[in-house]
């Protein structure tokens, strides 16, 4: 086949008739259920814990079961898998308690009274600061802010608020021994940061203990880091017991207690001069709850990014993340680029409003290059389209034949975002091994990277099927096991087309020429290009291999009585390399839109006392087929020397533009500022009552 | 343990529901909800539960010369697509979404007694009055004697809701908007319901405010007299008391049933 074929999805039809057993679908003998008891303070000393009489039936698992170290391997490890003496968020776990009667589970759960010395929480990222309670704080500049002569400073501040992956499955994980190896199965993006969690805590080497994916029905980022913690959990109970245990969360433990988008907050500053901006210096404050978890990897995604489309003169960025008591935030798609690319594109509109100059030709003169630096003192390799990628934007929305209407307004954004890991990661850190076995007729897939609904078995088996110019029926996809697929990296970072699918076109192009051969095994490990250069203790350097691209416009409607507020289209021009499929791009351009739109102008997620408030079906509201709008979507053809075909990254790029696209859109149609999303029809009624 | 029965007329359900208290199951859309416990275990009822699903009798809507007479365990699809005037069929379609409403009941929304109920603006606005039986006997009062607040009513234990009498009118005009956080599947954050004839009969609710929905007979008679919009707005908002919750603000609600209530009446009056 060639890749320009169209293809039918391979993981949709066991989806779509049912027959697909998730994890909380999958039978195990004598299986074990369990619950999590949970610290209902959100900061404290847990004094002692009252259990009910021991019953038959029922055991408890907790942080004196751990054999080894009571510590979820992350970046730090300063995460326990249970809480031992204090604990620091509502909802952190203290012990499951384990049988197989639920009923029996449930009533002896509703019993255990837990007594706290009750301390006080850090609830605000203001109130963190001043406690001195930064995680971690980087700063990079271009330029010299000393001596800049300018006309005036531009200043605004930006929020964004928590946001939840809401994937259809929710978070769940079985632990069970099998044959003397402790086996984890769960919903998971990254198999093999839960064996490394796994061998850090129990103390095991890697054919002690095993992690097999079980079907994932979406994950977004939100089964990129956690999963780990309830793997280490299941491990621990399936140790003690001998028997098979499952944890799967409700709904309402999911959405309260899960990682969720970081809250932010941005601060910017730009210097105008002839009404042209001459220097712009950000601040982005992250709220990482009470473990740093990969809230600095997110931050450093956040700030990589905050020049955005541009290249300035002079440019200052400073991150931080904050340590509070509020629920632990974690990866979700964007990683950190939705909240500095909302701050900055809103940011950008604004300030075109305000020098009363057309947003998009406004852009213009600041828009990237090749071989120009990047904000991180790294040189853009690639060419790069923006002023194209604007004028088929103006096209496409028809821009100039638009008529006056009430209560209407547009906003557009434009953003780059970098496949793969920052920096030197995915050679320093990921190291990724790909394998490429042929078996008689059949062309086996062997990664750890997981099928999660993005449509990665369908596009991965298209790139070798097509380099070796076979049928695509004769490419098998393994599912991840860690005894049978090396560690190709996890399934983040919209990494897995452009950097697993590379090495896996490469492995192709090897098996090629040994096709008549009847059992082959190609083995394929990353290298890093030469253009990237990277420090990563003075962050300087390429940031990304590659950047994908976005153009966005958005058309919003806001009644004038009720301020409810309709996108009625989206358009959006895109650069990612080439697509590998295009209805594959699509669904990743519509899921990005939608969710998106969620962000900006739906989903809203508060916190009070460290308990999220919105926490089920009814209160967070995320967009239903009524709310989508009409989506218009281009791309353009730039391919990637390095990437499978010249595919570059898509899956995060289709959502970071969207929210501040539709928060511009709605200041056009009212003609005010509002400096935060999502932006609610009550925040669009406070900001006309401002007047 | 905990028995459930299955009861297939009123009188039987009358009796076991005499005999002790229990759980009334219509739909379950709001009381399965409310007694689960965790995904695979058994719903917390603490009481025997009696389906009345069973009970045929109560699912037909019927109509006299000055009534429409709705069985309480008819559907709130069944309303969407009965041959009800607009105005009530309209707001039954915009409740939660079609899988809730295939199941959801009438009588099992008002004896919810919910702030957010859809159905009760209207119900109420439309002076209708529910039949409560008992094995003593039975009772027929107007709805808004019936509900005493958020999810309280009058209703005794031993009682069973069974009918809704809808009185006919000539309105011949209708007014209704839902709000909530989205625009499908969701529970409101305001709503208003006008129906009127010209401007010689006129009927006007807000819900989703106040803990209970509001009605004022006073307005209405005064606005009918003078036609005086700001005398209403000003009426009405004496009245309000919204708060701020999970779904909206205070100011928001308020200003927004203002709104809607203005906006819509201006251009009734412009018409004239």
């Amino acid at each position: 086949m060639k890749i320009t074929d169209h293809v039918k999805r391979l993981d949709v039809k066991e989806k779509i008739n049912g027959s697909l057993r998730y994890i909380e679908d999958m039978r195990f003998d004598d299986l074990h259920y369990a619950r999590t008891l949970r610290s209902t303070i959100p900061k404290g000393k847990i004094i002692s814990i009252e259990y009910p009489p021991p019953e038959k039936g029922i055991t408890i698992v907790d942080a004196s079961d751990v054999c080894h170290k009571n510590e979820v391997a992350m970046i730090l490890k300063d995460m326990p898998i249970f809480a031992e003496d204090t604990v620091n968020y509502i909802g952190e776990p203290i012990s499951l308690i384990v049988g197989k009667d639920k009923n029996q589970i449930i009533s002896f759960i509703n019993k255990i009274k837990v007594n706290y010395e009750i301390f006080e929480p850090t609830l605000t990222m203001e109130d963190s600061q001043s406690k001195g309670d930064i995680l971690t704080e980087h700063t990079f500049s271009l330029g010299s802010f000393e001596n800049l002569e300018y006309d005036e400073r531009f200043e605004r501040t930006y929020e964004t608020g928590y946001q939840e992956q809401l994937y259809m499955e929710k978070q769940g994980v079985v632990g069970a021994m099998e044959d003397g190896v402790v086996t984890v199965y769960g919903s998971m993006q990254c198999p093999y940061y839960v064996l490394n969690a796994l061998k850090y805590a129990l103390n095991k080497e890697a054919h002690e203990v095993r992690v097999i994916q079980a079907p994932t029905g979406g994950a977004f980022g939100g089964k990129e880091e956690y999963p780990s913690l309830l793997a280490l959990q299941v491990a621990v109970a399936t140790m003690k017991l001998n028997k098979p245990v499952r944890l799967v969360f409700d709904r309402r433990e999911d959405m309260a207690f899960t990682t969720k988008r970081h809250p932010s907050k941005s601060y910017i500053k730009t210097y105008i001069k002839d009404k042209k901006i001459v220097g712009m210096d950000y601040e982005i404050h992250l709220d990482a709850g009470p473990y740093l978890g990969l809230s600095d990897v997110v931050l450093q995604r956040a700030i990589f990014t905050m020049n955005g489309c541009y290249g300035f003169e002079n440019s200052r960025v400073n991150g931080k993340t904050f340590k509070t008591n509020n629920v632990f935030t974690g990866a979700f798609r964007g990683f950190g680029a939705p909240q500095s690319m909302y701050a900055l594109e809103l940011h950008m509109n604004q300030l075109a409003n305000y020098l009363n100059v057309d947003p998009i030709e406004f852009r213009k003169d600041y828009f990237v290059h090749k071989g120009e630096t990047t904000s991180t003192g790294g040189i853009f390799n690639e060419d790069i389209y923006l002023e194209e990628m604007a004028d088929a934007l103006i096209a496409l929305s028809q821009m100039h034949h638009r008529k006056e209407e009430k209560h209407i307004g547009y906003g557009v954004s434009f953003i780059p975002h970098g496949g793969g890991f920052t920096g030197d990661g995915e050679a320093v850190h990921i190291k990724a091994e790909v394998h490429l076995k042929k078996v008689k007729e059949n062309i086996y897939i062997l990664i750890s990277n997981v099928e999660m609904g993005q449509g990665a078995i369908t596009a991965l088996s298209k790139i070798v099927a097509s380099v070796l110019d076979i049928d695509i029926e004769r490419v098998l996809y393994a599912i991840p096991d860690t005894f049978k697929v090396p560690d190709s990296g996890p399934t983040v970072a919209s990494r897995t087309t452009m950097v697993v699918g590379g090495l896996l076109a490469k492995a192709a192009e090897k098996m090629k020429a040994r096709m008549d051969e009847e059992e082959v095994l190609i083995v394929e490990h990353f290298k890093q290009p030469d253009y990237v250069v990277w420090n990563q203790e003075k962050l300087h350097g390429n940031a990304y291999m590659a950047y994908s691209w976005s153009a966005i416009m958005a058309r919003v409607h806001v009644d004038p009585v009720t301020y409810e507020v309709t996108c009625t289209d989206i358009y959006g021009v895109y650069d990612v390399g080439i697509p590998i499929d295009e209805k594959l791009l699509l669904g990743q351009i519509h899921g990005g839109v939608i969710q998106g739109l969620g962000y900006g102008m739906l989903e809203r997620m508060t916190s009070e006392g460290g308990q999220i408030q919105h926490h089920s079906f009814s209160n967070y509201v995320i967009p239903t087929t009524e709310d989508i709008p009409n989506i218009h979507a281009k791309w353009i053809e730039n391919r990637f020397v390095d990437g499978p075909f010249g595919a570059k990254s898509v899956g995060e790029l289709t959502l970071v533009g969207v929210a501040p696209a539709i928060a511009s859109a709605i200041e056009d149609a009212i003609k005010k500022e509002i400096h935060s999303i999502p932006v609610t029809p009550e925040k669009i009624l406070e900001a006309i009552h401002e007047n | 343990m905990i028995n459930s029965y299955r009861p297939t007329t009123v009188e039987e359900a009358l009796q076991l529901i005499h005999q002790k208290r229990c759980h009334i199951f219509a739909g379950g859309t709001d009381l399965m909800i409310r007694k689960r416990q965790w995904q695979g275990a058994e719903r917390k009822f603490t009481q025997p539960v009696v389906f009345i699903n069973g009970i045929d009798s109560l699912k037909n809507i019927e109509e006299t010369d000055t009534h429409y007479i709705i069985g309480a365990l008819v559907t709130q699809t069944e309303m969407a697509e009965s041959h009800l005037p607009e105005y009530i069929r309209v707001p039954y379609a915009q409740m939660s979404h079609p899988a809730i409403r295939n199941i959801a009941t009438v009588g099992g929304n008002i004896v919810n007694a919910a702030s957010v109920a859809d159905s009760i603006p209207i119900l109420l606005a439309l002076d209708a009055e529910v039949t409560l039986q008992s094995v003593e006997g039975e009772r027929t009062i107007p709805l808004g004697a019936f509900i005493l607040g958020k999810y309280k009513t009058v209703r005794k234990d031993n009682e069973l809701l069974t009918y809704i009498h809808i009185p006919k009118k000539n309105y011949n005009a209708y007014y209704y908007k839902k709000i909530g956080q989205r625009k499908a599947s969701i529970l409101s954050k305001v709503s208003v319901f006008i129906v009127h004839h010209k401007l010689d009969e006129i009927a006007i609710t807000i819900g989703a405010v106040n803990p209970m929905v509001i009605r004022s007979v006073q307005l209405e008679k005064q606005f009918i007299k003078d036609h005086s919009i700001p005398d209403l707005i000003q009426g009405f908002k004496a009245i309000l008391s919204g708060v701020n919750d999970k779904r909206s603000t205070k100011d928001y609600r308020e200003t927004v049933a203002i709104n809607m209530i203005k906006t819509y009446l201006e251009g009734v009056i412009n018409e004239l």
